[in-house]
């Protein structure tokens, strides 16, 4: 699908606008950002804090 | 008077003599915890004479005393001493020539500079070490950061001296223990900053203690997480509190740590230590130390459900913190705490620093359970909340990356807080971006308080996002981008413009990243010069 390489400058100097991109890796990327943007509802689960969170005695 | 001493860590009698009292002999000082972590602080800034006060009227220990020493049938003396240190090696004639004519203005410079600040010795049986300035250790290259110091006047003798640093003291435990003590040094910034009281241990104790309280306040044997809250509630802040059991799987600790202290802001850290059972303990933080290659994987994710492969988490800052930097009452000021990044999926960064377990010499485990971060009310959005945009534009931009045959490892994303007049003046000395973008980011009215979030691909600095701090989670934070390089600008909007809906990704956040690139950048022509690494450090060696 995708073979990674350094991100040198000259690899950044030939970045493509998604248009020159085989529509077939654009897709399975698209899933990849799917799964990437899942994430987003369990952050937001990970700021909640309740009152017995903060029960906690700090003795030392 | 004064009493002049040298300072030597071979032989540092005349330190421990200015330690020592009739409440606290020499013998017991010799073997104080404090003492022989201040010798060693000493010796590192390069501390060599003393000079003492030795009746010195401190008006934190005056506190603490009014509050509870002064109604003891024993009779605690009210004076304190107050050890100063200085760099330079003088003895006693050169400091009376001092005191008995004016200081020729070059030799002051030189005195006034090898000045490293002072130590309140308490006239108590233990816990002497009352309020302490005392310089930090140098930057060592530009790798320590310790961000959250303030200036600090002192007179000595009618000497104006000065010193940048977080003020520290040992907890008494009697109107206070850690959590106090590490309140007591975060209010000393947190006023500098947004103009709040710096109130005195016994008023932190007793502003932490106002609501429904089981058992008597002093002597404190420490607060509650919630009461830790309610003492930074009644300063006129909010507590911003993280659990990091609930986040670690999904934020980086050490990054989101740096996201506030890189702005100056202290925060306290709660932590569960390895071998002491059912107890935890206060830390307040004031630094780190930003390597210019990566320290460490922050998160461990679990494997790709569908393809059962490994997942690379993002990487952000904090990746290359090696170290914090924080006032520990139990240690000493600026104790360092070594990052030791997960191992497994569900965990967190631990630490280790100078706790060690009972009975032994091997370093004890601090598991961090809460960080509290004493803030302005004006600053609404939390870490958390500005991680989420970024997750969302991050997403995207990893999808850019990949279909261009460009590891997404070699990205780092910068998040952390700043203010408007921070971003503009730096902002003015920008010369990456358009002349026209400069003039509009300094001329346009700009939040307060802004979440600055900077992409950096293998050093180079690419795009930045502008959130708005004052905003909150439901709003739509995001108000400018800045691009430095122009393929992936156009690369990246591509990708953008070609997104489903997908409720996970903020219609009013994608709006406001294509109206940004067609009204500010389209047509933009880039200087081919790649944007220079910001002087902060934001750079990354892969």
């Amino acid at each position: 699908m995708y073979q990674a390489t350094d991100a040198s400058e000259a690899a950044l100097e030939s970045l493509s606008p998604l248009s020159e991109t085989d529509p077939v890796c654009a897709a399975l990327l698209d899933e990849r950002v799917e799964r990437a943007l899942e994430a987003v509802d369990r952050i937001q689960e990970a700021a909640r804090v309740t009152p017995d969170d903060l029960r906690l005695h700090v003795t030392m | 008077m004064y009493t002049l001493g040298k300072f030597d860590r071979s032989n540092p009698s005349d330190f421990f003599r200015a330690l020592s009292s009739d409440e606290c002999p020499l013998s017991l000082v010799e073997v104080d915890r404090h003492a022989l972590y201040f010798t060693d602080y000493l010796e590192d800034i390069c501390a060599r004479t003393i000079v003492i006060e030795p009746e010195y009227v401190d008006g934190d220990y005056l506190e603490d005393y009014a509050a509870f020493y002064v109604a003891c049938f024993h009779p605690y003396n009210r004076f304190c001493r107050r050890v100063h240190f200085f760099k330079k090696d003088f003895d006693q004639n050169y400091f009376e020539e001092r005191l008995r004519g004016p200081f020729d203005n070059d030799e002051y410079d030189g005195f006034s500079r090898s000045y490293l600040g002072f130590i309140v010795v308490r006239p108590l049986p233990q816990a002497i070490i009352g309020r302490t300035v005392l310089a930090t250790y140098d930057d060592d290259g530009g790798r320590r950061h310790y961000t959250a110091r303030k200036s600090y006047d002192v007179n000595l003798l009618g000497m104006p001296l000065g010193v940048e640093s977080m003020a520290f003291q040992e907890q008494d435990r009697v109107v206070a223990a850690c959590a106090t003590v590490a309140l007591w040094s975060c209010f000393q910034k947190t006023s500098e900053m947004f103009g709040t009281a710096a109130p005195r241990p016994p008023r932190v104790t007793a502003d932490a203690t106002q609501s429904i309280f089981a058992k008597r306040v002093l002597p404190s044997d420490g607060l509650t997480s919630f009461q830790i809250c309610s003492a930074i509630r009644q300063n006129g802040l909010e507590p911003e509190v993280f659990v990091v059991d609930k986040f670690a799987t999904e934020v980086p600790l050490v990054s989101l740590m740096y996201g506030y202290l890189s702005y100056g802001l202290p925060l306290l850290m709660i932590a569960r230590l390895q071998g002491y059972t059912d107890q935890a303990h206060a830390f307040a933080f004031n630094g780190y130390s930003l390597l210019t290659k990566q320290h460490a994987v922050e998160i461990i994710l679990p494997p790709d459900p569908q393809t059962g492969a490994c997942q690379e988490a993002p990487r952000f800052t904090g990746a290359r913190i090696n170290e914090l930097y924080a006032h520990d009452d139990q240690i000493g000021p600026f104790s360092r705490l070594y990052v030791h990044p997960p191992t497994v999926v569900g965990k967190t960064s631990t630490f280790t620093g100078s706790w060690y377990l009972p009975k032994s010499m091997d370093s004890a485990v601090i598991e961090p359970v809460h960080i509290i971060v004493p803030i302005y009310k004006k600053i609404r959005l939390s870490y958390i909340e500005a991680y989420l945009v970024v997750t969302q534009i991050r997403a995207v931009f990893e999808k850019t990356l990949l279909r261009n045959n460009v590891t997404v490892s070699h990205a780092e994303w910068d998040l952390r807080l700043t203010d408007t007049s921070a971003y503009k003046e730096e902002i003015g000395r920008e010369t990456a971006l358009p002349p026209d973008r400069v003039r509009y980011l300094l001329c346009q009215p700009q939040p307060r308080y802004i979440w600055r979030s900077t992409l950096t691909l293998a050093g180079m600095r690419v795009a930045e996002f502008l959130i708005d701090a004052t905003e909150f989670g439901k709003s739509n934070p995001l108000f400018g981008v800045n691009y430095f390089h122009e393929r992936v600008r156009t690369a990246f909007f591509s990708d953008l413009e070609a997104l489903p809906t997908n409720p996970r990704f903020t219609p009013n956040l994608k709006k406001t990243l294509l109206t940004e690139y067609r009204q500010v950048w389209d047509g933009v022509t880039l200087t081919p010069t790649l944007a220079p690494v910001p002087p902060s450090g934001t750079s990354v060696t892969p």
